[in-house]
């Protein structure tokens, strides 16, 4: 399967940012994981490493390393809640506990209907409104059970 | 890199060299043999500088360097061993080893390997490590040749880019950063390349052996010959390992004009009939085992009667059949015996097969130019002639001749038992005598002896020249395959001034024309 025309314009303009093709790979892949589902499977990984001209298992490396790329199928959303000690000291672990029996999911999982996967984070850079979680790309600060839920029932 | 002829002058711990610029400092340090301690680069591979057990430090440089990631430059000064370097040398091993497994003992890669080698020269012998180690997979199959341990390798990704790089498979890659990091190989986990195996010796710990030698002997206990894989034509240079009189492997020898560092799998597990229980290890006459006296009697007797029938002449008809497998030593001894027999039949046969752009080559025998060289033809025997005597080289395969040959007496020499012998000799492998042979190239090269045969055994050179003692007066053999290079040295133009010594373990170009050993 090819990329999008549109997709494949953004990755060409990534590359007059760099020396070498490669060099652009995490940031296109970040566009090509939106493209496809929000994860990398197989046949995306191939079709990356074509793109770029590497060895696919180049690829899969990457997706193996960064915590922001997937390898399995992902929900709807993708909710990363923090975990690293600012954050824990702020409650994180009772956000936690909360999501695991209200929601049914633990750290990797997606929710029955589909909705969201549930990750844990290490830290995600806003310790001064801890506890937090990004919902796909939007921040949600100071949060408590009540804020949470307000979230995650908002999303469709 | 681009160097220009260009040189520089560095000093690397006191000793003055002159390198070409452009040189890393692993290098620069081998001119002055100094070893820098190294576990991911190597030569022929692109340069990652992630091991860090390199480091160097540079006087004028705040920090320590890699010295396989920096050039040299004029007047730069290194010191490979200062305490500084002692010190980020010690702290690497400790890191390398937090998680790996110390199973020495039951691993395969002991007794050459690097991280042994390494924490005994560089390490402290102690971890300040507290906390359990990291588990992960252990004996993997990646196939039918290699198996992979995770909770050895140190992610040098010599495997990875030997196969990326040089094979173009890039079938091995790294998934699960992080703490639980380990190879992949694509899809089913099974690796397709046929150079596969030297990611084995690339490996410089445990993670990566042979499934073929594997806990068959501790290395220590073995016995090592620099020869050649006789597979093909190439000539790849070998170590061959053998212990009790078993041959147990074969590994590349670095060799520049032949086969670099490398070898292909089908040549390095081309060795088991060496140790065929089988083998024809005593001479026979009529199907019974004889001493060699009595052998090399009846042979004679058949020999002389040829002889005095004139030999090649159309009255008595004999065929000298030699095999692409002889050294140079043999086929000139058995040339020597169809001389004073005025034999003109002279034939061997190229097994051929599959050849690539790499290393192998389509003649699946070590020496054709050779046999070519002491006036073999690779040409069909005439089947429909009925023959009187055959003096026959079986060929590994036993192949060489037609089957339904017509031949009133045969004397052969073979690997297993020759049924239809009249008098059966036993045939050495290339790896149970010394000689040489005519590589791709033509390239004389030396085969050695890594094990012994029977023990009471002559090798078929001797068996010839006493051949040839007993149906020529005064004729006298050589003692080794060096004097019988020296004696083919006086007679063939092509191996003028050659020695034993001189060919050494790279082997000498020759200077062939085409028409002495063919295209
Ligand atoms: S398996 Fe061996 S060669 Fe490959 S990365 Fe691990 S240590 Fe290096
Ligand atoms: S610890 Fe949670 S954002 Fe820093
Ligand atoms: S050999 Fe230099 S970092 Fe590995």
């Amino acid at each position: 399967m090819s990329f999008s025309p549109e997709l494949v314009g953004q990755v060409e303009n990534l590359w007059t940012r760099y020396p070498e093709k490669k060099a652009a790979l995490i940031p296109a892949m970040h566009l090509i994981q939106k493209e496809r589902d929000g994860w990398f499977s197989n046949e995306t990984i191939v079709d990356t490493a074509e793109l770029f001209g590497v060895p696919d298992m180049h690829v899969r490396g990457i997706v193996g390393f960064y915590d922001m790329f997937h390898a399995t199928p992902v929900g709807r959303h993708v909710v990363r809640l923090c975990k690293t000690l600012t954050c824990k000291l702020c409650g994180a672990g009772e956000l936690i506990k909360h999501v695991s029996t209200k929601y049914g999911v633990k750290n990797g999982e997606t929710t029955a209907d589909g909705r969201f996967t549930f990750k844990l984070f290490e830290c995600l850079g806003h310790c001064t409104t801890a506890p937090m979680m990004l919902v796909d790309e939007e921040k949600h600060e100071s949060l408590d059970i009540e804020a949470l839920d307000g979230v995650l029932e908002g999303l469709k | 890199m681009s160097t220009n002829g260009k040189t520089v002058n560095v000093t690397i711990d006191g000793k003055q060299v002159t390198v070409p610029a452009g040189t890393n400092i692993i290098e620069a340090a081998r001119h002055v043999n100094t070893e820098v301690p190294h576990y991911c680069y190597h030569p022929r591979l692109s340069v990652v500088g992630n091991c860090r057990i390199c480091l160097v430090e540079i006087e004028g440089w705040p920090k320590l360097q890699i010295g396989c990631n920096t050039n040299v430059s004029d007047g730069m000064t290194v010191f490979t061993a200062s305490d500084k370097v002692r010190e980020a040398r010690e702290g690497v091993m400790e890191l390398l080893l937090i998680n790996h497994p110390l199973d020495c003992t039951i691993c395969d890669q002991a007794g050459e390997c690097k991280l042994q080698d390494y924490a005994v020269d560089h390490g402290t012998g102690l971890t300040r490590f507290a906390f359990d180690k990291q588990k992960k997979p252990k004996n993997v199959s990646w196939g039918d040749k290699v198996v992979f341990d995770a909770e050895r390798c140190i992610l040098c990704t010599r495997c990875v880019r030997f196969l990326d790089e040089l094979c173009g498979t890039d079938e091995i890659g790294i998934d699960f950063r992080g703490e639980k990091v380990s190879l992949i190989v694509r899809d089913d986990g099974q690796l397709t390349s046929p150079y596969q195996m030297n990611i084995i010796d690339l490996c410089p710990v445990g993670a990566l052996t042979s499934r073929d030698f594997r806990f068959k002997s501790r290395v220590w206990f073995m016995q090592f010959a620099n020869t050649l894989c006789t597979g093909c034509a190439r000539g790849c240079n070998v170590v061959a390992g053998a212990r009790e009189e078993r041959l147990l492997r074969m590994v590349p020898r670095f060799n520049a004009q032949v086969n670099d560092h490398w070898m292909c799998d089908e040549g390095r597990l081309n060795y088991t009939f060496v140790n065929d229980e089988d083998r024809l290890v005593a001479p026979r006459v009529n199907g019974k085992d004889v001493p060699y006296d009595d052998a090399l009697a009846r042979a004679a007797a058949i020999l002389q009667k040829a002889k005095e029938g004139g030999g090649g002449a159309a009255d008595i008809a004999v065929l000298g059949c030699a095999s692409p497998f002889m050294t140079n030593e043999e086929l000139f001894s058995f040339a020597g015996l169809l001389d004073a027999l005025g034999v003109t039949e002279r034939r061997f046969a190229i097994p051929m097969g599959e050849g690539d752009d790499m290393l192998l080559h389509p003649e699946k025998a070590p020496n054709a130019r050779g046999a070519r060289l002491f006036g073999f033809q690779d040409a069909p025997v005439d089947a429909e002639r009925d023959w009187d005597v055959v003096v026959h080289f079986a060929a590994r395969d036993g192949g060489g001749l037609p089957d339904d040959l017509n031949a009133k007496s045969r004397i052969v020499f073979s690997l297993q038992v020759d049924k239809n012998a009249d008098v059966n000799f036993p045939l050495t492998t290339s790896f149970e005598k010394d000689g040489t042979v005519i590589s791709a190239g033509d390239r004389l090269q030396r085969v050695s002896k890594a094990l012994t045969f029977a023990p009471s055994h002559l090798t078929e050179r001797v068996v010839l020249d006493r051949l040839r003692g007993l149906i020529e007066d005064g004729y006298q053999g050589t003692d080794t395959a060096a004097l019988a290079l020296a004696r083919i040295a006086q007679e063939h133009a092509a191996f003028e001034g050659l020695t034993w010594t001189g060919i050494g373990l790279q082997g000498v170009s020759l200077q062939l024309a085409e028409a002495e050993v063919g295209a």
